[in-house]
C-alpha cells in the first residue's frame, strides 16, 4: 500500500546527497551544549554551533543538525 | 417533489404523516422546535469553529504546514477515531484521496478505523486501547503522518495511537502540530456548555481547515518562495532562450541536490531542447563503491556492534544484500540523522561500540569533524567512525579528464562551496577554459545560474561566479574547513564507482584519532567488488548515457529493488528519472529525435 521508493530516515530525499540545507533563524542558545534552537518551517530543532559563529536572531544554514553557516542578515 | 416521491415517502415514514388533522397543530409545533434546534446547533458550530480558528490558527497553520511538507516528501496519513470521530478520519481520508475539488493532487492516505477485521481482532484479543496502534506499528514509516480524533481528549486507543506516533517520530528535535487536536479538545472542557457533538463537528471542520491550508499552501518560507515565483522563473527561461540561440550547450551540474531539484521542478522542460544538463557525481550514495558496502556490513554484523548510518545507506546492495537484510538478519543498525544522534547512542549504551558509517562531500565531513571533536572531548571510548567522505574537486577533474566528454561549463554544488569556498574550483576555468557558477538549489537559482554560464560563454572570458551569495562566502567556512583538517586528511586514493580509483579524493581519520576510526578497530575486510556488468551507473555518473538508455533501467533496476547507487537516492540520475515520471517523456523524445531508447 504504500510505495515509497526513498530515503528511509528523511524527508523522501536525503539531506547527505541532496546536500540539503535549510535556512532557520536562532531562537534560544545553549552555551553549555553549544546547541541552539533552530526554528525551521513549522519546527523547532536543536542544532550545534560548533561550525560557525553565530547568536541570538541570527540565521543560520542548517545541514545535518549542524549550522553549516550565519547568514547575513538582508 | 413529484407525486410518486411523495407517496413512497408517505409509505416509508408514516409517522412524519399522521392521519390525524387534529394533529396539525402540533406538527407546526414540531417544527418549529426541530428549525430551531437545528439552527441553534448550526450556529454553535460556527460559534466553535470560530473559536478554535481564533485559539489555534497558529497551531492549525503550524499543522497544515508540517504536514504539507510532509507529504511534499511522500508522506501517508493514517488516521484513526471512535464512533463518530471514525467517520471524521474516514473523511479526512478520503479528501485526501478523491479531494473535493477538481485539479487536486491526491493524497495518499489510510483509515485504520476501516479494517473491522483487524480492529475487532485486536480488541478481543489484546486490549481496546490497542486497536490503532498495531495497525499503526505495521503501517506507519518514519516521516509519515498520524492524525487522531477524539471529542474528550481521552480515547485510550486514539491517545495510544498518537503516543505511539510521536515515539517512532523521526529523530529530530520537538515538531509542533502533532498534539492540536487533544488541545483543541481542551475548548470544550473550559466551556462545559457546548455540546460534545458540536465538538466532534468542529473537529471535523479543524481536520478539513488543515486540509485546506496545505492546499492554500499557507507555509511561507523565507529564502525559499521569492525564487519559486513562476514570473521570475519565466523571465529567465526566455533569457536563457535568448542567449542560448543557435548555440548547443552541454552543462553539467555536480550535486546531486541540483539533479533532484532540476526534476522535481521540471527544469529541463523550461530550457531550450539544445540547452541540455548533463548529470554529475554529485550523490555520495551513487559514487560509494560496493566494496565499501561489503566493509560496512562485515562491521555491523560484528557482535556488539550498533552501526548508525543515514537512511540511505541502508538500502544500497552490496555483493551479498543490503544493510537493511543485515538488519533483518539481527545486526543492530539504526538510523541516524545526524551524528549527533551516533554520538547520543554511545552516550546511552556504554556497554555497545557504536561505530557511524559517514558519507558525503565536503558539506557533510564537517560534522563528522565536529563530532569526532565533541567524542574526544567527552572520552568517549565506545564510539567510532567509517569514514567514507569524499571530496569532489579531484572527481570534477576526472569527469572532464575522461574521454568523450564534451562539455561547455558546469553549474557549481551551492553547499559544498558554503563550506570549501571558491577558490578551489579556479582550476576549471583557468585550465579548462570551462565557466563555473556555484548556484543555490531552488528552481530561480538554477536557471539564473545557467544564464550567468551562457553570457559567460557568449562574452568570456570563463570564470567561477557565485550566484549563491546570500549563502556562499568567497573563502568558504573557515572554521568548518579548521575542524576538517585538524580530524580528517586525505586518502592516497579511493575508489569511486564508475569513475575508478582517484587519487587524494577522499578523506580518512588522522592518526590522532585512531581510537575514534573504526577502520583501525576493526578488521575491515577492504572488499573490492566489480560493478554489475548490466548496472551503467559509471557511464550515468559521467554524463555519458541518459539513466533511461541504460539496459535494466525501470526493469531489472528499479528504487525498489536497485542494482545500481544510482537508482538508490532521490539525489540519483537515475531514481529521479523515475520517480518524476521522466522515462516514457524521454523515451517519447528520443524516438522523435531518432535515438536509440
Amino acid at each position: 500500500m504504500i510505495t515509497r521508493a526513498t530515503c528511509d530516515t528523511n524527508d523522501g530525499s536525503c539531506h547527505v546527497c541532496g546536500d540539503v540545507a535549510v535556512a532557520g533563524r536562532i531562537v534560544a542558545v545553549d552555551s553549555v551544549s553549544r546547541t541552539a534552537l533552530v526554528t525551521l518551517g513549522a519546527e523547532q530543532v536543536t542544532v550545534a554551533l560548533d561550525l560557525v559563529d553565530a547568536g541570538l536572531g541570527d540565521d543560520v544554514l542548517v545541514h545535518l543538525g549542524f549550522a553549516i553557516e550565519r547568514l547575513e542578515r538582508a | 417533489m413529484t407525486e410518486s416521491r411523495r407517496d413512497f415517502g408517505r409509505e416509508l415514514y408514516p409517522f412524519l404523516h399522521p392521519t390525524s388533522v387534529a394533529v396539525g397543530g402540533e406538527v407546526a409545533a414540531l417544527l418549529l422546535a426541530v428549525r430551531q434546534s437545528t439552527l441553534a446547533k448550526c450556529s454553535e458550530v460556527v460559534a466553535m469553529r470560530n473559536a478554535l480558528l481564533g485559539e489555534f490558527e497558529d497551531e492549525m497553520i503550524a499543522a497544515a504546514s508540517a504536514m504539507a511538507e510532509r507529504f511534499a516528501a511522500g508522506a501517508t496519513l493514517l488516521a484513526c477515531g471512535n464512533g463518530g470521530s471514525a467517520t471524521d478520519a474516514d473523511d479526512a481520508v478520503a479528501d485526501c484521496l478523491a479531494p473535493p475539488v477538481a485539479g487536486w493532487r491526491a493524497l495518499p492516505a489510510v483509515s485504520l478505523v476501516a479494517e473491522g477485521a483487524t480492529v475487532t481482532a485486536v480488541t478481543n484479543d489484546v486490549g481496546f486501547e490497542h486497536a490503532f496502534t498495531r495497525q499503526l506499528a505495521a503501517l506507519a514509516r518514519p516521516g509519515d503522518i498520524a492524525l487522531g480524533f477524539t471529542t474528550s481528549g481521552s480515547s485510550a486507543n486514539v491517545v495510544a495511537a498518537m503516543e505511539l506516533a510521536r515515539r517512532r517520530r523521526r529523530p529530530r528535535a520537538s515538531r509542533r502540530g502533532g498534539p492540536l487536536f487533544r488541545r483543541a479538545a481542551g475548548v470544550r472542557a473550559a466551556d462545559p456548555g457546548s455540546a460534545r457533538h458540536a465538538l466532534a463537528r468542529v473537529t471535523g471542520a479543524g481536520a478539513g481547515s488543515v486540509v485546506h491550508a496545505r492546499r492554500r499552501g499557507g507555509m511561507s518560507m523565507r529564502f525559499v518562495d521569492e525564487y519559486r515565483e513562476p514570473g521570475g522563473i519565466a523571465k529567465l527561461g526566455a533569457e536563457i532562450e535568448r542567449l542560448a540561440q543557435g548555440r548547443r550547450v552541454k552543462l553539467m551540474e555536480v550535486c546531486g541536490g541540483h539533479t533532484h531539484a532540476i526534476y522535481k521542478h521540471g527544469i529541463q522542460d523550461l530550457l531550450p531542447e539544445h540547452v541540455e544538463l548533463v548529470h554529475g557525481p554529485g550523490c555520495p550514495v551513487c559514487v560509494i563503491p560496493m566494496g565499501r558496502i561489503d566493509d560496512a556490513m562485515a562491521i555491523a554484523r560484528t557482535p556488539g556492534v550498533i552501526f548508525a548510518t543515514y537512511g540511505d545507506m541502508m538500502r544500497v546492495p552490496s555483493s551479498s544484500g543490503s544493510l537493511l537484510d543485515a538488519k533483518a538478519e539481527g545486526a543492530d543498525v539504526r538510523f541516524v540523522y545526524s551524528p549527533l544522534d551516533a554520538l547520543t547512542l554511545a552516550r546511552n549504551n556504554p556497554a555497545r561500540d557504536v561505530v557511524f558509517f559517514a558519507v558525503g562531500f565536503e558539506t557533510t565531513a564537517p560534522s563528522t569533524a565536529a563530532t569526532l571533536l565533541r567524542a574526544r572531548d567527552e572520552g568517549l571510548e565506545n564510539f567510532s567512525v567509517f569514514c567514507n567522505h569524499v571530496t569532489i574537486i579531484p572527481a570534477i577533474k576526472a569527469i572532464i579528464d575522461s574521454p568523450g566528454m564534451a562539455l561547455d561549463g558546469f553549474v557549481g554544488p551551492g553547499h559544498v562551496a558554503t563550506i570549501i569556498g571558491l577558490s578551489p574550483f579556479e582550476f576549471i576555468p583557468r585550465s579548462y577554459g570551462m565557466p563555473l557558477v556555484v548556484a543555490g538549489f531552488e528552481p530561480a537559482d538554477i536557471m539564473q545560474a545557467i544564464v550567468m554560464i551562457l553570457r559567460q560563454l557568449e562574452h568570456g572570458p570563463a570564470a567561477v561566479e557565485n550566484q549563491y551569495a546570500r549563502v556562499v562566502r568567497p573563502e568558504g567556512n573557515r572554521r568548518a574547513l579548521e575542524i576538517m583538517t585538524e580530524t580528517m586528511m586525505l586518502r592516497p586514493f579511493f575508489e569511486w564507482r564508475g569513475l575508478g580509483f582517484i587519487s587524494q579524493s577522499a578523506l580518512g581519520l588522522r592518526p590522532e584519532f585512531a581510537a575514534f576510526d573504526a577502520e583501525v578497530r576493526f578488521p575491515v575486510p577492504n572488499v573490492r567488488v566489480t560493478d554489475p556488468k548490466a548496472c551503467q551507473c559509471g557511464e550515468v555518473l559521467k554524463g555519458v548515457i541518459k539513466p533511461w538508455q541504460c539496459k535494466v533501467f525501470g526493469s531489472a533496476c528499479t528504487p525498489e529493488t536497485p542494482i545500481g547507487s544510482c537508482m538508490v537516492s532521490p539525489e540519483g540520475a537515475c531514481a529521479a528519472y523515475y520517480n518524476y515520471g521522466r522515462y516514457s517523456l524521454m523515451r517519447q523524445g528520443a524516438a522523435v529525435a531518432g535515438v536509440p531508447a
